[in-house]
């Protein structure tokens, strides 16, 4: 038996030494980075093209995949809502003073529900909730609300946001390997768009511009960043807010447009307007 | 809390009770690898297909294993999978799974009281039932020929 023998192979020699603990910190961080590039890249390059896609083609593209939302929402039972048809004026006394480009048509919706929330879509489409009209304490407030998400539909934010957020994801899955990807499949995707921050000071700031130019005055505008301060403090969380989410912190909202309105020498002194004696009345309908 | 918070969570617990277990686990099957090692050094298992002059009983001898991949090791994997290079957490699988192979082999191979084993093999399989890519369980199977003294106590030299 002297012929065959098994010698012990020492330890250690077909496996690492390092420790699996460095090796999963080194390759993460590794990962993070290239994907954090990569998903930067993708999302500048997504909201790039959007932004030379024409209006009446994203006008398509919102009424195969809003189509559902917007009719539950414009229109019930044949009469159309109060509150309805007071955003809808509003809407078109801001409208001649944002320089909206030809064909572009802003279409505000009223959701009679307890969300605190408001947001613009694809398609020039508006979502106003009852939860949020509910706090604004005068016109200009709901004015500036209103021109606001009206100044991201100018400035196609919608479509650059929606672009950014698909290029990112579908290039993200490509990059992971994951090969059933539903591109346009997910409605969800379009009513909980994410503007950057920089987007949000760009329809702050051409929002504010239209409600001086109707009511003559800045005074009251800055309510709407007042109240949202409101809601966050006493929610305590941005989950419970929406509108919150990625906006840019209410002081420095406040601070900057009163900036601007400084700069630009718009009044700030003249009396807000109230809402109307039946706003009240619409919201518990 | 938010669905991608909680997601979050979801995966580093995960992470961290399955490296935590994993390595334990690891730790105990190498002790054990080591110590039936040292036992079974005494019976050759060699991968010559020639046997020695004698007269032998010979028959076939098998020790198979099934070693499941823990989730961490999973997912340093993917990230190996990303950059390339060695595949350094599923070393210690497959080193596991080849060393403890060949001991069942052994074992079995000693009960019958052989004095050898000849034309040693290995077959590995990856078992991934439906996880696409990824590596759920390895199976080794090692397989040889035993050889036994023969009745008239045949010597192996």
């Amino acid at each position: 038996m002297h012929k065959y023998h098994n010698p012990q192979p020492p330890e250690g020699i077909n496996t690492s030494q390092t420790h699996p603990l460095w090796v999963f910190v080194k390759l993460f961080v590794a990962i993070v980075i290239v994907l954090t590039a990569v998903a930067w890249l993708l999302g500048q390059s997504g909201a790039w093209l959007a932004a030379r896609v024409p209006y009446a083609q994203e006008a398509r593209l919102a009424e195969r995949y809003l189509s559902d939302s917007v009719e539950k929402n414009s229109n019930s039972q044949g009469k159309k809502h109060p509150m309805q048809g007071y955003l809808e004026s509003l809407v078109s006394r801001l409208a001649p003073h944002m320089q909206l480009p030809k064909g572009m048509r802003i279409q505000v919706h009223y959701e009679a529900e307890p969300v605190e929330n408001a947001y613009a879509t694809l398609g020039g489409h508006i979502f106003m909730y009852k939860g949020l009209l509910a706090k604004l304490p005068n016109e200009n407030s709901l004015a500036m609300l209103l021109a606001h998400e009206m100044a991201h539909v100018k400035l196609r934010h919608p479509i650059q946001a929606t672009a950014q957020s698909l290029a990112i994801s579908t290039g993200i899955k490509y990059l992971l390997g994951f090969s059933n990807m539903d591109l346009l499949g997910n409605a969800g995707l379009y009513t909980q768009l994410h503007f950057s921050r920089t987007m949000e000071s760009a329809a702050d700031e051409q929002g504010l511009q239209a409600v001086y130019k109707v009511y003559g005055t800045v005074n009251g505008a800055s309510d709407l960043f007042v109240t949202l301060q409101q809601l966050r403090d006493s929610d305590g969380s941005d989950d419970e807010v929406p509108f919150f989410s990625t906006h840019p912190l209410d002081v420095q909202r406040i601070e900057s447009l009163a900036t601007l309105a400084t700069r630009q020498q718009w009044n700030t002194t003249l009396k807000t307007t109230p809402l109307p004696a039946r706003f009240g009345e619409w919201l518990s309908q | 809390m938010s669905g991608e918070s909680f997601q979050l969570i979801y995966i580093i617990g995960l992470l961290v009770i399955a490296y935590w277990v994993g390595s334990y686990r690891e730790k105990r099957h190498y002790q054990s690898i080591i110590k039936r090692e040292y036992e079974l050094n005494r019976l050759p298992a060699v991968n010559l297909k020639t046997p020695p002059e004698g007269n032998f009983q010979h028959e076939l001898v098998m020790g198979n294993v099934t070693i499941s991949v823990d989730y961490f090791k999973r997912f340093l994997a993917a990230l190996h999978a990303f950059f390339g290079g060695r595949v350094t957490s599923y070393e210690t699988l497959l080193d596991r799974a080849r060393r403890e192979a060949l001991l069942r082999m052994k074992a079995v191979a000693s009960e019958k009281q052989a004095l050898l084993v000849l034309n040693v093999k290995y077959e590995t399989v990856s078992i991934f039932k439906g996880a696409g890519k990824n590596i759920g369980s390895v199976e080794v199977l090692a397989y040889g020929t035993a050889l036994m003294a023969a009745r008239n106590n045949a010597q192996v030299s």
